[in-house]
């Protein structure tokens, strides 16, 4: 599946980046890396660019990038909660 | 995997600075400021140096070199400040910039500023930093805000993971820049010592696979002593994996340049069939792997329930609909408060210098010499002077759009649209601003990170019809148009607007064809801006102006008055100066004679040799054309404007040279030719010599060719 073809709201893990030379470089650079997880927010007035939340910030695509994403849609984010206090009360809880 | 490169000397860089041998500490420390956009690097560097800066350009680029001073405990700490980028790789300016400072200045040591609440990307950077073989200390900047998003970052232990001196600071509250620049010198005196930081001992640990091609071909550059001495062996090996062309034309200084290249090819070869992507992809993303690991150790996060403040906001500023009208509203603002406002300082300014030139009219005798200083010089450093408050104003707006981090989403909301031109949603402001002035529109484009999409914009701006072109339409479109000026004037604006966006286009399929940037674009947390910031930016830009527009406005202001005031007619200076005798000192002047020399090229669009003066004229200021006419007329220019005005229509009407056909083209040739000095000037400082030249010759070409166009329809059609 590509980028492109989520909506607004939907998560995703990233597979890979399919583009070329310096805008994947660029792409990749920013964090869209194997394995990687984020959120699509948002989209301008025409459907493009699109607003994407990735590793810890936002960050807009033109949809032609967002083409050369190849991912995995995703439920939810899996929980970052890895603070240690907050995670062991939580087992704690069950 | 990241574990294996920790097995290295464990916080060396605090060691005992007490057991230092004297004579190798060097009282001077150079330091390199690096760190992604956004991250607090020039709230950090204004902080550290306080007002000993100073601001030049990088020789042969258009990036900016600032550089700060500060003493500290009896060591003098010069601060170079980096451009603020993502990576290090050679796809653009800034960034071959910063590196090539690191590698060729060799700075004793760099202070990576992180931003903490985006810690994976900006250590992301921070480990290509390490590869340059110069010692680095990381500030964990902005540490307040990443602590209140729920980040919990233990400092020791990823400074250990990493092998990296990290202190946390605030910037903004000058908070931990003592801690700082204590280890700052210590790590620099340490490496300076016993090259403690010893390069090749740091090392991010790329993966079995990657590592084994790495070691070879880096196994090869060593061979090369004198090469090794500039270039780090690591470095270089990781880069010509990652196709990096600046590192392979460094290479080409090695003396196994051919065999190195052919092994390269050979190893990328063999990793894009292993990892079935492209090699620099993988670098990138086994240098993320690394990050992510000890992220993944040594910093905590809650799970964010809480929707924050910024995506509040967006919810409204970035909304699908209400977007774009919240934008144009913005503009609108910033519009109507830069030239509207912004007009008064500028009447008084210039009022200011009306009665200084009385006052100096009155103390020098009647001559060339008064002639000199009081339209020559007077005019022109009265020019320079009165764009200063239009730009204080514009910018004092604009840092604050882009200090909040609204500037980013602008370019959001606008490229769309601008991209089916071959522009960028950030070149939608300076186009904006444009109809007011270029001076500040071009300065404008600083904001935007593409070199490319800079000079697109940059081209277009004085296409966009400038508050100076207006009195010329005016003047000609109430006396040629009486029953339809608004429409008459409307049209060359709309004129403008087209021709800017086509040219774009053009420029798209032409001068730059082929290089599409990409897009990907932070849209950073919004942040309040502090009051220092925007002072500075102002400052900043203020300076910029005076430096480098002001002195060539002066000398463009100087030469028009020369080539209008010689050679001197022989008239008596003691009489005064009829109306007839400005008339003929106009048409014997250099500006006159070269009027006629051009009128072959003018003819074909309508103009005759007065004309050609006034729009010779015209290139130091474009209401200049006025008041040239105004001359050749034998109109009276001491009149209140509106009379000039009118007077001036009359005597245009009489001559039979002029119709409607040519006042139209006339307004056309002003709205399209070579922009005026200042305009010029700014393009210069922005972005050099050459694309002046470019944007002078693209200018004129256009104008004469549309003009001819309309001129030689017009005639057809009998107008």
């Amino acid at each position: 599946m590509l980028m492109s073809e989520l909506s607004n709201g939907d998560c995703f893990k990233v597979i890979k980046v399919t583009l070329a030379g310096e805008i994947g470089k660029r792409i990749s650079e920013m964090g869209f890396t194997q394995g990687t997880e984020g959120k699509v927010v948002r989209r301008a007035l025409l459907g493009d660019p699109i607003e994407i939340c990735i590793l810890r910030y936002n960050v807009s695509l033109r949809k032609s990038e967002a083409d050369g994403i190849e991912i995995e849609k995703i439920p939810e984010l899996t929980c970052v909660c890895k603070r240690r206090r907050s995670c062991k009360a939580r087992l704690e809880k069950g | 995997m990241y574990v294996n490169a920790v097995a290295v000397v464990k916080h060396d860089w605090r060691r005992d600075k007490d057991n230092m041998p004297e004579n190798k500490i060097e009282t001077v420390i150079r330091i390199g400021l690096a760190g992604n956009p956004n991250a607090g690097k020039t709230t950090l560097f204004n902080a550290i140096t306080g007002s000993h800066q100073k601001v030049g350009n990088y020789a042969g680029v258009t990036v900016e070199k600032k550089e700060g001073r500060r003493q500290y405990k009896g060591r003098e700490l010069i601060i170079f400040d980096l451009p603020g980028t993502y990576s290090l790789t050679a796809y653009s300016a800034d960034e071959v910039v910063a590196r090539d400072f690191i590698l060729e200045e060799k700075p004793d040591i760099i202070i990576d500023v992180i931003d903490s609440t985006n810690i994976e990307r900006n250590l992301y950077f921070c480990l290509q930093l390490q590869e340059l073989g110069v010692p680095v200390v990381g500030a964990l900047n902005i540490i307040d805000q990443a602590e209140s998003m729920g980040l919990d970052i233990d400092e020791e232990l990823l400074s250990e993971l990493l092998q990296l001196p990290l202190v946390k600071t605030v910037g903004a509250k000058k908070q931990g820049l003592d801690e700082l620049l204590d280890i700052v010198v210590q790590v620099a005196d340490a490496a300076k010592i016993a090259g403690v930081l010893n390069p090749s001992e740091i090392k991010v640990y790329y993966g079995d696979e990657l590592e084994r091609e790495i070691e070879r071909i880096e196994t090869l550059v060593k061979q090369d002593e004198k090469f090794t001495a500039i270039y780090p062996a690591r470095w270089m090996a990781i880069k010509l994996i990652e196709k990096d062309k600046d590192a392979n034309k460094k290479l080409r200084e090695h003396k196994d340049y051919a065999l190195i290249e052919k092994e390269t090819r050979r190893h990328i070869q063999h990793l894009e069939k292993h990892f079935g992507r492209d090699s620099e992809i993988i670098v990138s993303e086994q240098r993320y792997a690394y990050v992510n690991g000890a992220v993944a150790e040594a910093v905590f996060s809650e799970e964010r329930t809480h929707v924050s403040l910024s995506e509040k906001i967006d919810s409204i500023l970035l909304n699908r609909f209400l977007g774009l009208p919240i934008f144009l509203f913005f503009l609108w603002a910033i519009f109507q408060f830069t030239f509207i406002i912004g007009e008064f300082p500028k009447d008084w300014i210039q009022a200011g210098f009306g009665w200084l030139s009385v006052a100096l009219s009155g103390l020098l005798p009647e001559g060339l010499l008064r002639s000199l200083v009081v339209d020559g010089i007077i005019g022109g450093v009265g020019s320079v002077l009165s764009f200063v408050p239009l730009i204080i104003i514009l910018f004092l707006l604009i840092s604050v759009l882009e200090d909040t981090g609204y500037m980013s989403r602008a370019a959001f909301i606008m490229d769309k649209f601008l991209h089916i031109f071959g522009l960028h949603g950030q070149s939608f402001l300076p186009m904006m601003l444009g109809f007011g002035c270029s001076v500040p529109a071009i300065m404008a484009t600083r904001t935007m990170r593409s070199v490319r999409d800079r000079i697109m914009t940059i081209m277009v701006v004085p296409l966009m019809s400038c508050g100076a072109k207006l009195p010329v339409y005016v003047l000609l479109a109430a006396a040629f148009f009486p029953n339809n000026a608004g429409n008459v004037v409307m049209s060359i604006y709309l004129i403008g607007i087209a021709l800017g966006l086509v040219s774009a286009m053009v420029f798209k399929r032409t001068v730059y064809k082929g290089k599409s940037t990409p897009f990907v674009m932070e849209l950073p947390t919004y942040r309040v801006p502090t009051v220092r910031g925007i002072l500075w930016h102002v400052w900043d830009k203020t300076c910029h102006y005076f430096r480098k527009a002001g002195t060539i406005i002066l000398l463009a202001s100087v030469l028009v008055w020369a080539i209008t005031t010689f050679p001197r007619t022989v008239a008596d200076p003691a009489k005064h100066a009829s109306e007839s005798q400005a008339e003929i000192q106009m048409e014997d002047s250099y500006a006159g004679q070269i009027g006629k020399v051009i009128e072959p090229v003018l003819r074909p669009i309508g103009f005759d040799w007065k004309v050609g003066i006034a729009v010779i004229t015209g290139f130091a200021a474009k209401e200049v054309v006025v008041s040239t006419l105004g001359v050749l007329y034998k109109v009276e220019s001491n009149d209140a404007d509106v009379n000039a005005g009118q007077s001036l229509g009359e005597a245009l009407k009489k001559d039979r040279n002029f119709s409607p056909l040519i006042a139209y083209i006339l307004m056309l040739f002003t709205l399209i030719n070579v922009p005026c000095f200042a305009a010029l000037a700014a393009i210069r400082a922005e972005i050099g010599w050459k694309w002046l030249g470019f944007s002078a010759a693209y200018n004129f070409v256009l104008a004469w060719v549309v003009c001819f166009v309309v001129y030689q329809a017009g005639l057809y059609f009998g107008l």
